[in-house]
C-alpha cells in the first residue's frame, strides 16, 4: 500500500511538472515574454529587469527549473494590472469556484442518481425512455446556452432567481446547473448500465430469495454496489467540471477565478493565465489522486498495476 | 437445482404469454428506435444540404449590415417581416441567413478538427504501438497525462492568450485538444495487429516498416477510429461553439452559432430569438449526431448491445 501510494504521488508530482513546462512554454509562445507580462508602457530598464529576474536570456532548461523553483513557493510574477502577485489573486477566488464545482457535482449526482436508477428499475418503459431522452437532451444542449435560458425564465421573466454576482445559495444555483449539465447525462448512464448489471447478480436473486421486498433488495445490495462506477467516471469528470465552471463564472459574473483568468486574457495580462492553468490542474490532480487512493482502498487489485 | 427468477415463468402458458408480451414490447422498442433513427438521418441530410448550398438558398448577406432592419422579430410576430422569416440581429443581418452560414462554418470547423486530431493521434498511436512501446509509449503517455490535467476550455483559455483568437488557432486546438482520445484506441489496436501472422509474413517478404505500417496496421486499426469520429464530430462542434461564445474561437464578423448566441446574449430582453434559434439548431444538431453515432457504436461494438 504504502508502495503504491508513494508512486501514484510520484506520478502527480511528474504531472504537475508537465504542466509547468507547458505553463511556461505559453509565455514563449507569445513571441516576447516582456511584452506579454508587462503593460505596454514599461520603459526598456523595467523589461531588463524582469529579463534578469525571469532569466529569460538564459536557455531554455535554466529558465524552466528556474521557473519551477518560482512556481513550488507561489510565485507566477506580478499582475500588471493588479500590481500584486498572480497567483495570491487567483487563489484567493479559489474557493468560491470549488464551491461552485461541488453544487455543480451535488445536482448531477442528486438529479443523474435517482435518473439513472429509476430507468435502471423501469427498464423499457416510458420512465426509463423519459430519462433516457433527458440524458440524450442534457449531452446535447450547449452548457453556455443553457446558462442564457436559464436567465431569459428563471431570472427576467419570471424574476425567481439572481442573474448575476454572488452571495447566498441563491445564487449558486443557476451557474450550478450549467456546471451540472455535462456531467449529468454521464451520471445517468454510467449508472444505469452498472445497475442493470448489479441487478442480474447472484446475491440479488439471493436477496430476493430470502423473501426481502424490492426495496430492501435495492437498498442494501443494488444501489451502492452499483455506485462503484460513478467514482471511477467523477475522476474523469473533475476536469470538464472545471470547464464548465469557467464558463458558468463568465456568463453569471460569479466571481471566481475562472472570471478572473477570463478577464486577464482581455487585459492580456498572463501572468494571471498561468497561475489560473496550474491552480486548475493542481486542483485536478489532486482530486484524480485522492480519487485513486480512494479506490484501492475498496479495490486492493488496482493496486498491482 | 434450477432458481426459478420470476414467480410467473412456472406454467406453460404464463411463459408463452410473458414472451409474447416480452416480443410486443421488443419490437415497439425497434420500431422506436428505428423512427428516431430515420429522423435524426433525415434531419442531418437536411442540415448538411442547407449548409453546402447555403449562398444559394438564402437571400441576404450574412454580414451585410442594414442598421434601418435592426432588431426586426422573426416573421410570424407583430412588426416581424417575411423577408427576414427569423428576425434580424442587432446591425439587421438577417437570422436566418447567418445560422445557415453559421453552420456551414461548424461542420467545416467539427471536421477540420477531427481530421486535425486524428491525423495527430492516429500516427502517434501506431508509432507507440508498433515500435518500442517503452519509449514511445511512456513518451506520448506522459505528454497525454499531462494535457488530462489541463481541462478543454481552460487549456484553450491559455493558448489564446498567448497566441491570440483565429480560425487557425481554433482548429489547432480543438485538434491537439482531442489526439490522445485517438492515440489510446489507435496504440492498443497496432499492440494486437502487431503480433498477427501478416505482419511476420509482410516482414518475411523483406516488406519496410513504412510499407507494412502504410498497408498492413493503418487500415486493420481503422475501425475503432471510425467510432471515434462519430463520438468527436459533435462534441467539437459544441467545443467550438462554446470558444467562439467566450470570444476564443471565431471572431465577428463571421457567423457562427456559438458567436451569435453571444453577440445575442446582451439584447436577451429585447431580441430573444438572437440566442434561442442558434442554441437550439445547435443543441438540434449535436442530438442527432449522438444518437446516429450511439447507434453505429452499438452496430461496431457489440459488447455495448448486451446492456441496452
Amino acid at each position: 500500500m504504502l508502495r503504491f501510494l508513494v508512486r501514484r504521488m510520484l506520478h502527480s508530482i511528474l504531472v504537475l511538472l508537465g504542466v509547468l513546462f507547458v505553463v511556461h512554454g505559453l509565455l514563449l509562445l507569445t513571441g516576447d515574454p516582456t511584452a506579454a507580462l508587462l503593460p505596454p508602457d514599461a520603459d526598456e530598464e523595467v523589461r531588463e529587469n524582469l529579463r534578469q529576474k525571469h532569466g529569460l536570456d538564459d536557455p531554455f532548461p535554466v529558465q524552466y527549473v528556474k521557473f519551477v523553483g518560482r512556481a513550488v513557493r507561489g510565485d507566477f510574477g506580478d499582475s500588471f494590472r493588479q500590481a500584486r502577485p498572480a497567483f495570491e489573486f487567483v487563489s484567493e477566488k479559489a474557493g468560491e469556484t470549488i464551491k461552485l464545482g461541488a453544487v455543480g457535482l451535488a445536482i448531477s449526482l442528486a438529479v443523474g442518481g435517482p435518473l439513472g436508477a429509476l430507468s435502471a428499475l423501469r427498464k423499457g418503459t416510458w420512465i426509463d425512455r423519459t430519462a433516457r431522452m433527458v440524458a440524450a437532451m442534457g449531452q446535447a444542449i450547449p452548457d453556455f446556452w443553457l446558462g442564457i435560458m436559464l436567465i431569459l425564465i428563471l431570472g427576467v421573466n419570471l424574476n425567481w432567481l439572481p442573474i448575476s454576482g454572488s452571495g447566498d445559495w441563491r445564487h449558486l444555483l443557476m451557474p450550478g446547473l450549467v456546471v451540472a449539465l455535462p456531467t449529468l447525462p454521464a451520471v445517468v448512464r454510467i449508472y444505469r448500465s452498472s445497475l442493470i448489471g448489479v441487478l442480474d447478480r447472484d446475491y440479488v436473486r439471493a436477496a430476493r430469495a430470502r423473501g426481502l421486498n424490492g426495496t430492501q433488495v435495492f437498498g442494501r445490495h443494488v444501489a451502492r454496489n452499483a455506485a462503484i462506477p460513478i467514482v471511477t467516471v467523477l475522476a474523469f469528470e473533475v476536469g470538464s467540471i472545471m470547464s464548465g465552471a469557467l464558463i458558468a463564472e463568465v456568463i453569471f459574473a460569479y466571481p471566481g477565478m475562472g472570471r478572473v483568468a477570463y478577464q486577464a486574457i482581455i487585459n492580456r495580462d498572463i501572468a494571471v493565465v498561468q497561475a489560473y492553468v496550474f491552480m486548475v490542474s493542481l486542483i485536478v490532480v489532486t482530486t484524480n489522486m485522492l480519487l485513486d487512493i480512494t479506490y484501492s482502498m475498496l479495490d486492493p487489485r488496482v493496486r498491482v498495476r | 437445482m434450477k432458481v426459478r427468477t420470476r414467480p410467473e415463468s412456472g406454467t406453460a402458458e404464463a411463459t408463452t404469454a410473458s414472451t409474447r408480451r416480452l416480443t410486443r414490447a421488443a419490437a415497439a422498442a425497434r420500431r422506436r428506435t428505428r423512427a428516431t433513427l430515420i429522423m435524426s438521418a433525415g434531419f442531418l441530410t437536411v442540415i448538411v444540404l442547407v449548409s453546402v448550398l447555403a449562398p444559394w438558398i438564402t437571400w441576404h448577406d450574412p454580414l451585410d449590415a442594414e442598421l434601418v432592419n435592426r432588431l426586426q422579430p422573426p416573421g410570424w410576430l407583430d412588426g416581424g417581416s417575411w423577408s427576414y422569416p427569423l428576425g434580424t440581429d442587432s446591425t439587421g443581418r438577417d437570422l436566418f441567413t447567418r445560422m445557415l452560414f453559421g453552420v456551414r462554418l461548424s461542420l467545416l470547423i467539427g471536421l477540420a478538427a477531427v481530421a486535425c486530431g486524428g491525423i495527430i493521434g492516429v500516427t502517434a498511436g501506431i508509432l507507440a504501438g508498433y515500435y518500442d512501446e517503452k519509449i514511445a509509449a511512456v513518451g506520448f503517455g506522459r505528454v497525454a497525462d499531462i494535457q488530462q490535467a489541463i481541462p478543454f476550455v481552460v487549456l484553450a483559455l491559455a493558448v489564446v492568450a498567448s497566441i491570440g483568437p483565429s480560425f487557425r488557432n481554433l482548429i489547432l486546438i480543438l485538434g491537439v485538444g482531442s489526439w490522445l482520445f485517438y492515440y489510446r484506441i489507435v496504440r492498443g489496436e497496432v499492440l494486437k495487429i502487431r503480433e498477427e501472422s501478416y505482419i511476420d509474413a509482410a516482414k518475411a517478404m523483406g516488406k519496410s516498416d513504412a510499407g507494412i505500417l502504410i498497408s498492413h496496421v493503418l487500415p486493420n486499426s481503422f475501425a475503432p477510429v471510425i467510432v471515434i469520429v462519430t463520438l468527436f464530430v459533435p462534441r467539437l462542434i459544441m467545443f467550438a461553439a462554446a470558444l467562439s461564445f467566450l470570444g476564443l474561437g471565431v471572431q465577428p464578423p463571421q457567423a457562427e452559432l456559438g458567436l451569435m448566441i453571444s453577440e445575442g446574449r446582451g439584447l436577451i430582453q429585447q431580441a430573444w430569438w438572437l440566442t434561442v434559434f442558434p442554441g437550439a439548431l445547435l443543441a438540434g444538431i449535436v442530438l442527432a449526431m449522438n444518437t446516429l453515432g450511439d447507434w453505429l457504436r452499438e452496430r461496431l461494438d457489440p459488447t455495448l448491445r448486451v446492456r441496452q
